[in-house]
């Protein structure tokens, strides 16, 4: 089974704006926010300290849009490894690496290595966007930054 | 002043009831008027009646006094007699009416126009019609031997009453009147200076309690107007306070309120933009770019196929040796059909890739059916969530204020407000009383009455000065007066001394005599008692001298003018008696018609060329009746009781025995 996995530093990092409960709650929220600033970088980090993997499935919250979060990891993917989506064997490669609907997440551990980097990628420029040693202290204050952050043209 | 009198009538009383009219012409009376009335026929009474017409003295009679004067076995009520006068040519009547059954006395006075019922002589002779003084000019022997009786001190009166001496104890008597009208309204005795200065010292605490007691009030109503001012301060202050308050309770609430309400909105704003993050064709173009591309590519590629690996891996494995195509599978085929399973997506993956590309391609559609770019709507929900979420933060910053306003409202700065407050009301309490206290009517500490103790205290210390001054000043007055009395008196007595020693040589001339002091009573020189004769004379010349050395003139009206002097010394006195004065009447008896009245007669007569009046008046009774025959008609006034002849020769003829009158 695939668990989304968010650095231990990025749980601290959440942990100020995250005493609010509301409207995000969830560590999935967090992955997620890290997740779009990961994606619209064309970010990818591997995991330099301690991750823990939070959830092995899509949460309600994101379930509705979880298929456009794949097409996004595929593009990212494809992109990444610098195929077309005009190649076929090497697309369908690509998926067959990446998906599978034998896990809840409808990623194969590889999918979500990738998708995991793509977020911890994420999360380092948004940690990194804020001064050194700040951190949100507010979800609006977060979501606002990360809205910021994923509104500027690249 | 001259004073004559002109007549009387008499009726219902003691003496006859006769009309005896003195007068020489309208005005004037006659120089001498001898009226011969026998002993009985009621001289004393006309006298006395004359004597009380002139003072006044009937007013003071009581009613035995009015009654003796009731004509005996009469039955009339009331009396009258009428005296007529005149007082430098004025007439003046008085009219004496007594009333015997009542037993009172009423006069009547007419002079001019006036006239009242009472005795109120003008005041031109008034001063003289004093009992005192009448006595002297209404002249009978009695008041002769009185003159030298000490006992009786009327050489003293007389010679007081022609120069009003009396004048000097009048205005001594007045000074203490007026003495004693203040102290009785001052309700007090005469006061020592040393009574004065305990009343100054009294007047003095009284009048610095009083000052005092009117300050201590000025500076409590200062006070209490200072406090009453603070004190609406104050409650000024907790007014505005308590609205202060009230307008940071309501800013609080409403700031409350609209905190709520724009944390709402904040947070409504806020999940709105989370909503627009969690739409990641929302969230940037690349993203709505890249699943085109891809569902276009996937698209392109046919992806996934329609197929599965898993059917090429299920149609190698096919037991059933026909292909689907009808054609004959084989192991070649089956390895064929193997090698192509590899061109398609595991089952597992195609059902992922199907369900990407049919969610993809439907947001892409409805992305394509809604306005706008993705960017626009996450921009959108991004102000929102800044605006709603600034506007939150300037409410909460108005409400933490507004609380901290609240909080710090100072409730050290009220409690100071209300402890003042508390403070001010007592102090506005005390002073209020103490002002109360201050204006009460009465009290310790009550100005009223302090006013009033200084009023009293100032009148008593006034009164007690006026007094003691007003008794100072009255005392001296009073040696003034007696000292000028005393000049007066002595140097009048001298006076009147030498006077009559002057004329007493002239008078007593074969029977010397002469007074060596005139004290209580004449003294003689060289002898205590005088004869009858020397009595009268020395009378007759000392009212002579009296009469005479006023600027006066009066009546001599005398009751048997002769009677006990020797023919000598009636000769003499014949000759004084012109000189006496202007009018002289005398009554007379007939034992006194020789030598008196032809020498009386020759006088005035023939030396002063006036005449002289002989009257006779007698009652009517049997003894009188064969005399009265004798009379002239045209000499007679006849009344019931009593018949008055004019006339010498009927004077000189009458001859009554005394005491036949009745």
């Amino acid at each position: 089974m695939g668990f989304f996995k968010l650095s231990k530093d990025a749980k601290d990092w959440f942990a100020p704006a995250f005493k609010e409960s509301r409207p995000m709650s969830t560590e999935f929220d967090k992955y997620y926010l890290c997740l779009l600033i990961g994606l619209k970088n064309k970010e990818r980090a591997k995991f330099d300290g301690d991750s823990t993997g939070f959830i092995d499935k899509w949460i309600s919250d994101y379930a509705g849009i979880k298929e456009l979060l794949l097409g996004l990891l595929l593009t990212s993917e494809l992109d990444s490894m610098g195929i077309g989506v005009d190649e076929k064997e090497a697309v369908q490669k690509v998926c067959s690496d990446m998906f599978t609907q034998n896990d809840m997440t409808l990623l194969t551990q590889k999918g979500m290595n990738v998708l995991d980097r793509i977020a911890h990628g994420g999360f380092k420029i948004l940690a990194e966007s804020f001064p050194e040693n700040d951190r949100p202290r507010s979800q609006y204050q977060l979501l606002t930054h990360v809205a910021d952050l994923l509104s500027k043209e690249s | 002043m001259k004073l004559v009198i002109l007549g009387w009538e008499s009726r219902g009383l003691r003496c006859p009831d006769a009309d005896i009219d003195l007068r020489l012409d309208d005005r004037s009376p006659y120089a001498v008027t001898l009226l011969q009335m026998p002993n009985g026929t009621g001289k004393t009474t006309t006298l006395n009646l004359i004597r009380a017409a002139l003072d006044g003295s009937a007013k003071n009679w009581d009613a035995k006094k009015v009654r003796t004067f009731r004509r005996a076995n009469s039955t009339e009520t009331d009396g009258s007699f009428v005296l007529r006068l005149a007082v430098d040519g004025e007439l003046l009547t008085f009219t004496l009416r007594l009333r015997f059954e009542a037993g009172t006395a009423q006069y009547t006075t007419q002079y001019g126009s006036h006239n009242v019922p009472f005795h109120d002589p003008p005041n031109s002779v008034a001063r003289f019609l004093r009992t005192e003084f009448v006595q002297l000019f209404i002249f009978d022997g009695e008041y002769a031997d009185k003159l030298f009786d000490p006992r009786s001190a009327e050489a003293q009166k007389a010679v007081k009453s022609l120069f009003q001496l009396h004048l000097f104890e009048d205005l001594q008597a007045a000074a203490d009147k007026h003495l004693s009208n203040v102290l009785k309204a001052v309700g007090t005795r005469k006061k020592s200076s040393a009574a004065v200065k305990q009343f100054q010292k009294d007047r003095d605490a009284a009048l610095k309690r009083h000052g005092d007691l009117v300050a201590r009030r000025e500076q409590a109503i200062e006070k209490r107007e200072e406090a009453g001012r603070r004190h609406d301060e104050l409650e000024k202050e907790t007014a505005e306070l308590t609205k202060r308050t009230e307008d940071l309770e309501k800013e609080k609430e409403s700031t409350a309120k609209a905190l709520v309400t724009s944390t709402k909105e904040a947070d409504e704003a806020l999940k709105g933009l989370l909503l627009e993050l969690r739409n990641p064709m929302a969230i940037h173009p690349s993203f709505e770019k890249g699943l085109r591309g891809l569902v276009d590519g996937l698209e392109r590629l046919r992806l996934p196929a329609d197929t599965a690996s898993q059917w090429f891996e299920e149609l190698a494995d096919e037991s059933n040796d026909d292909c689907v195509c009808g054609r004959r599978l084989g192991s070649k085929e089956r390895q064929h059909i193997r090698t192509l399973k590899d061109a398609y997506l595991g089952t597992e993956v195609h059902a992922v890739l199907n369900t990407i590309k049919g969610e993809v391609t439907t947001a892409l559609q409805e992305r394509d059916a809604q306005a706008g770019s993705g960017s626009d709507e996450l921009r959108s929900a991004l102000d929102r969530a800044r605006d709603t979420d600034t506007k939150k933060r300037q409410l909460a910053t108005k409400h933490d204020l507004a609380i901290k306003n609240l909080a710090e409202r100072g409730t050290d700065e009220e409690k100071a407000i209300y402890e003042e407050m508390i403070e001010r009301r007592r102090e506005i309490k005390q002073l209020d009383s103490a002002i109360e206290r201050l204006d009460s009517p009465d009290g310790p500490n009550s100005i009223r009455a302090a006013h009033e103790d200084l009023s009293r205290r100032e009148k008593e210390l006034s009164q007690a000065t006026q007094t003691a001054t007003l008794n100072a000043k009255i005392k001296h007055l009073k040696a003034i007066l007696n000292e000028a009395k005393q000049n007066a008196d002595t140097q009048l007595r001298s006076s009147v001394k030498d006077s009559c020693n002057a004329r007493l040589q002239t008078v007593l001339k074969n029977d010397p005599l002469q007074i060596a002091s005139i004290e209580r009573s004449l003294q003689l020189e060289g002898q205590e008692k005088a004869s009858v004769g020397q009595t009268m004379a020395v009378g007759y010349t000392f009212l002579v001298t009296l009469l005479r050395d006023g600027n006066h003139s009066f009546p001599l009206v005398v009751d048997s003018p002769v009677g006990a002097l020797d023919n000598s010394v009636r000769t003499e006195v014949a000759k004084l008696i012109p000189e006496m004065s202007d009018q002289f009447l005398a009554f007379t008896i007939s034992s006194e018609r020789d030598t008196f009245v032809p020498s009386l007669a020759h006088c005035v007569e023939k030396e002063r060329g006036e005449q002289v009046q002989f009257l006779t008046l007698v009652r009517k009774t049997e003894g009188t009746t064969a005399l009265l025959a004798g009379a002239k008609e045209a000499e007679t006034t006849e009344t019931e009781n009593a018949a008055l002849i004019r006339g010498r020769e009927f004077f000189d003829a009458f001859d009554l025995a005394e005491g036949e009158a009745e």
